[in-house]
């Protein structure tokens, strides 16, 4: 009798740590032998596994929806009272934006991200910027390092390793406009009146109010930029007659092999048709955890979706400030997958060489006594 | 199962469009959060709050408080439960006699806001079967059909729901196994009888 009662109440908790889905393989198979031997708790245990829902007041999609858009009332409401009553004390730069783009974000959906790779021989020079070579400021950040800054328009941009920002202590004029090479990702104050261009020596990207990552380095061959909230145009540089309209979670990559020719002739239609495959428009990426493969380094973090060896090195250079060099130019072209934060270099480079199927390395690395790292 | 894998992944979401808001500023983000949390929040506020109109008030006064902190919040180790946390908290000050700790009075949740069902699948769960189940669970202690909810339905651990309870992982595993044993006895007798063979078969 006291085993019986002993084994039903053994039955009943691993039951329920089974519909719990805190049950360990060892449990499940002890579960399978008690249930041998009570039958008719394995309909409980189906009913126990599956999905349940409330059984009064169930919320439907489009409750679920109304409630949202009552919310965003109350919110909006709620931060109007915060800004007046904070206007008498000093406000960091920062927050003012924020609450003025409130309205504008519901207004645009994700952003995108669009990156531009660069043609190193064949790019025309970019207009010179419209501004007084004086009052011209630089913001340039080190291999290694990472910056933040405030535009005069309260535009936020952040730029990563390697890369260089040239923009005016203020902003005058019909355009607010800046010149980037290396990567940056701007998140930039609604103003219809004065858009805000980002000029790169493949494209300039041209905004209203929106986010979007830029990534122009100049020893790339590609340039891209990735809109994450609001719309973009791209205008080409070799044909500022064709401009390439992005929307949210869209990318545009611009390689440097394609000939003049071609990009004069292309147009936001013919990209969208594939007719110019070179110049793509692509979806955001995103890596099992979901984040966002091409803002990634904003959260410190490096990640790479099925991308070359040799585009993962220059990135590994400008973040690591080393310098890698294929002894092997095959490997160039291995194409790998990885989400990164806070590791070392040595250990990004050994989680991407036991790769492998067979059980051996992918490639193996040496640095020499000069600190260059070697792929072999 | 298809259960494990849409609890599982659901936490994963939240954590990391949670992230996507403190870190990026991500309204849409923060919009997909909320529709994703609303439902389960507002029914558990509604328990501890006695009322479904307090409940979705405190969920939007929680989801207010959650945008303007945004940026001190990215640390959060669990989002799901820091929310949850929130809820609890602000649903126990509509209460007129809180007590000062964050204890959520058992004997006088809301049983309408609690219940719950399984999904009926017609050849598994039939009507007069889920019926059973619901009138079941509805007669079990209130502390016991919140846990059972917290788990079901919120996809809780025991760790995280203790936490949320403020009582220890064995007591959530104990009333947990009480609720199991009251519902498996209850519909004993009701298994539909084409599956009769498939279930009775040793």
């Amino acid at each position: 009798m006291d085993t019986d009662q002993k084994d039903n109440d053994r039955l009943w908790q691993l039951l329920a740590r089974k519909a719990a889905n805190e049950i360990t393989d060892e449990e499940n198979i002890e579960l399978s032998k008690l249930l041998q031997q009570h039958p008719d708790a394995l309909y409980a245990q189906e009913i126990m596994v599956q999905e349940w829902h409330d059984s009064y007041k169930r919320f439907s999609e489009a409750d679920t929806n109304a409630a949202f858009e009552k919310h965003k009332s109350r919110l909006q409401h709620a931060l109007n009272e915060a800004e007046t009553a904070h206007l008498a004390e000093d406000m960091p730069a920062d927050k003012q934006p924020a609450y003025k783009r409130l309205v504008f974000r519901w207004a645009s959906a994700a952003a995108v991200f669009i990156t531009a790779t660069f043609l190193a021989l064949k790019w025309h020079k970019p207009p010179e910027p419209e501004l007084q070579p004086e009052t011209l400021q630089q913001l340039a950040t080190q291999y290694g390092a990472k910056s933040q800054l405030v535009l005069p328009d309260g535009t936020r941009v952040w730029l990563n390793a390697g890369s260089k920002l040239d923009y005016p202590k203020q902003f005058t004029g019909a355009n607010r406009e800046v010149t980037l090479e290396g990567e940056a990702y701007f998140d930039v104050t609604a103003n219809k009146q004065h858009p805000f261009w980002v000029h790169t020596r493949a494209f300039t990207v041209k905004v209203v109010g929106t986010a979007f990552n830029v990534r122009a380095y100049a020893d790339e061959d590609s340039a891209a930029t990735s809109l994450i909230r609001g719309s973009v145009e791209v205008e080409l540089t070799a044909n500022k007659k064709n401009t390439v309209l992005l929307r949210p979670n869209e990318k545009l990559t611009v390689p440097v092999a394609a000939s003049d020719q071609e990009f004069q002739k292309a147009s936001d239609a013919d990209i969208k048709k594939n007719i110019f495959p070179e110049i793509k428009k692509t979806v955001v990426t995103t890596d099992k955890a979901n984040t966002v493969v091409e803002t990634a380094w904003m959260e410190n973090k490096l990640a790479f979706k099925n991308t070359s060896f040799q585009q993962i090195a220059l990135s590994l250079e400008k973040w690591f400030a080393v310098s890698i060099q294929f002894k092997n130019e095959n490997k160039k072209k291995l194409k790998l997958s990885g989400t990164f934060e806070g590791e070392t270099l040595e250990e990004i480079l050994e989680a991407f060489s036991v790769a492998n199927i067979n059980g051996g390395k992918e490639f193996s690395y040496k640095k020499d006594s000069e600190g260059i790292i070697w792929i072999y | 199962m298809v259960y494990y894998i849409c609890n599982m992944r659901n936490n994963e979401i939240i954590s990391s469009l949670f992230f996507d808001v403190c870190t990026h500023n991500n309204m849409k983000a923060y919009e997909q959060l909320y529709k994703m949390l609303y439902g389960k929040l507002v029914h558990f506020s509604a328990a501890i709050a006695g009322s479904f109109q307090l409940g979705e008030e405190t969920v939007s006064d929680v989801f207010i408080r959650l945008w303007q902190k945004r940026q001190q919040l990215s640390s959060v180790r669990n989002p799901a439960v820091y929310i949850y946390v929130s809820v609890r908290n602000a649903s126990l000050n509509t209460l007129h006699q809180r007590k000062a700790q964050n204890n959520i009075p058992f004997e006088n949740l809301d049983a309408d806001a609690l219940a719950i069902t399984p999904d009926i699948e017609e050849r598994l769960v039939s009507r007069e079967v889920a019926l059973i189940i619901e009138k079941t669970i509805r007669e079990l202690p209130e502390k016991c059909q919140l846990i059972f909810r917290l788990i079901k339905i919120d996809g809780f651990t025991y760790k995280e729901a203790a936490e949320l309870l403020d009582i220890s992982p064995k007591t959530v595993d104990a009333q947990l196994a009480i609720a199991v044993k009251k519902i498996t006895l209850a519909i004993r007798l009701h298994i539909p009888s084409h599956l009769v063979n498939d279930f009775l078969r040793s």
